[in-house]
């Protein structure tokens, strides 16, 4: 409360539930990290070739350190135990498929079908909640690239984090480069 | 990658010189649009946030309490009930247990089912419906108290988000045979019209 104290009147905040069971790949926190594109032809565009973002140090409700409750690599790359477990705290949407299948094997785990599919949601419900404010000044030719982090709760739910504009989500690390849109340079050229 | 992203947004107003693409498909997903061609992968919103039933929380908690229990005691009554309401007194000390501690776990249910969940289980409340009809037509086994708590039951799901169950047929005609007997508590018959004009919107 003292820091909502110390803000402006007629500032907005967002309160957000904090999901205090999160599903966790061996005994540490993560969450996931998916692209979707927004057109002015009204087109949503769901990048699937996502990735998963651990934490350094095992997850426990009662520790206040935030290496254990936030996956930010901006953050984590600070940690003492950066890398440790995972070369750039990052992992593959198969490696993480692969661990559901065996922290869950009486469950039938199609990643696609249970997962991907309620993350597809989320794009679609926010671009909803939003297009009536996207481009304001009604431009031609414009879109915008926008980074989804997803988190997965013990009870195999999947819920949403945040939604960041591109500019701020550029490669953090080289294993993550391997799968950011914009970290590549196209080797395509046009005139 | 960044050449499928230009391949949707650049590509159409300045094709590239050279081809980079080789024939690899996109990885971008067209998952809705409102263009000439409507795509809308959206799953329906009625769809469980959680993929396996069995780790569903609302699930779980249905099978387990409190309705199991109240269900159990409803079948228990039912039993005593065709039993024969010409029973001993020490029988309707029974009768009256049970009533009172159905009545009890129903409206708490209903309550917390109304007031607290983020979502409406219309299953859930149609079932506490039809126990707390049930329980009113049998009026006479309750305490004062437990009239009251039921009416106040009726009067929960009337003023609820839930209220369109009201208007299952079966439901109507239990209503309507609790205003219409001739020996039915005033208090029970007022909270039954009541719901009715709020059904009709009339209040």
């Amino acid at each position: 409360m003292n820091a909502l104290n110390s803000k402006q009147a007629e500032t907005y905040w967002v309160v957000q539930k904090y999901v205090e069971r999160p599903l966790l790949y061996i005994g540490r926190k993560f969450d996931i990290r998916v692209w979707a594109l927004f057109t002015n032809k009204k087109e949503v565009y769901f990048y699937g070739q996502g990735y998963m973002r651990t934490s350094s140090d095992d997850y426990d409700l009662k520790n206040k350190n935030n290496y254990v409750h936030l996956t930010n690599n901006c953050l984590q790359q600070f940690g003492d135990s950066y890398g440790k477990h995972e070369e750039g705290n990052t992992l593959s949407f198969e490696v993480l498929a692969d661990f559901m299948k065996k922290a869950y094997p009486n469950l039938e785990i199609d990643f696609e079908k249970h997962f991907v599919s309620k993350m597809k949601n989320f794009v679609i419900d926010t671009y909803l909640s939003c297009k009536r404010t996207l481009n304001p000044n009604k431009r031609k030719n414009v879109f915008e690239l926008f980074g989804y982090d997803f988190l997965i709760d013990e009870d195999l739910r999947t819920w949403l984090i945040e939604v960041l504009p591109a500019a701020l989500v550029l490669s953090s690390n080289r294993v993550s480069g391997q799968y950011e849109p914009l970290s590549r340079r196209s080797k395509r050229f046009y005139c | 990658m960044i050449d499928d992203m230009l391949d949707i947004v650049l590509d159409p107003l300045i094709p590239p010189k050279n081809d980079v693409r080789n024939g690899r498909a996109n990885n971008f997903e067209l998952i809705y649009s409102e263009g000439a061609k409507p795509v809308n992968q959206r799953e329906p919103y009625t769809t469980s946030p959680y993929p396996f039933p069995e780790l569903d929380p609302r699930q779980s908690q249905q099978k387990i309490e409190p309705n199991a229990k109240v269900a159990r005691e409803t079948e228990e009554l039912k039993m005593k009930i065709e039993k024969g309401r010409s029973a001993s007194v020490e029988s309707t000390k029974d009768h009256n247990f049970v009533y009172l501690s159905s009545v009890e776990a129903i409206y708490k249910n209903l309550y917390a089912h109304l007031n607290y969940k983020s979502e409406i289980n219309p299953n859930v409340v149609g079932m506490n419906l039809t126990k707390v009809l049930g329980i009113l037509a049998n009026w006479e086994l309750l305490s004062d108290k437990h009239i009251s708590l039921a009416c106040k039951s009726l009067l929960l799901i009337a003023n609820s988000a839930a209220n369109v169950i009201l208007t299952d047929q079966n439901h109507i005609l239990a209503i309507a045979k609790l205003i219409s007997s001739g020996n039915m508590k005033l208090e029970i018959q007022l909270a039954a019209v009541m719901r009715t004009f709020e059904l009709l919107g009339l209040i």
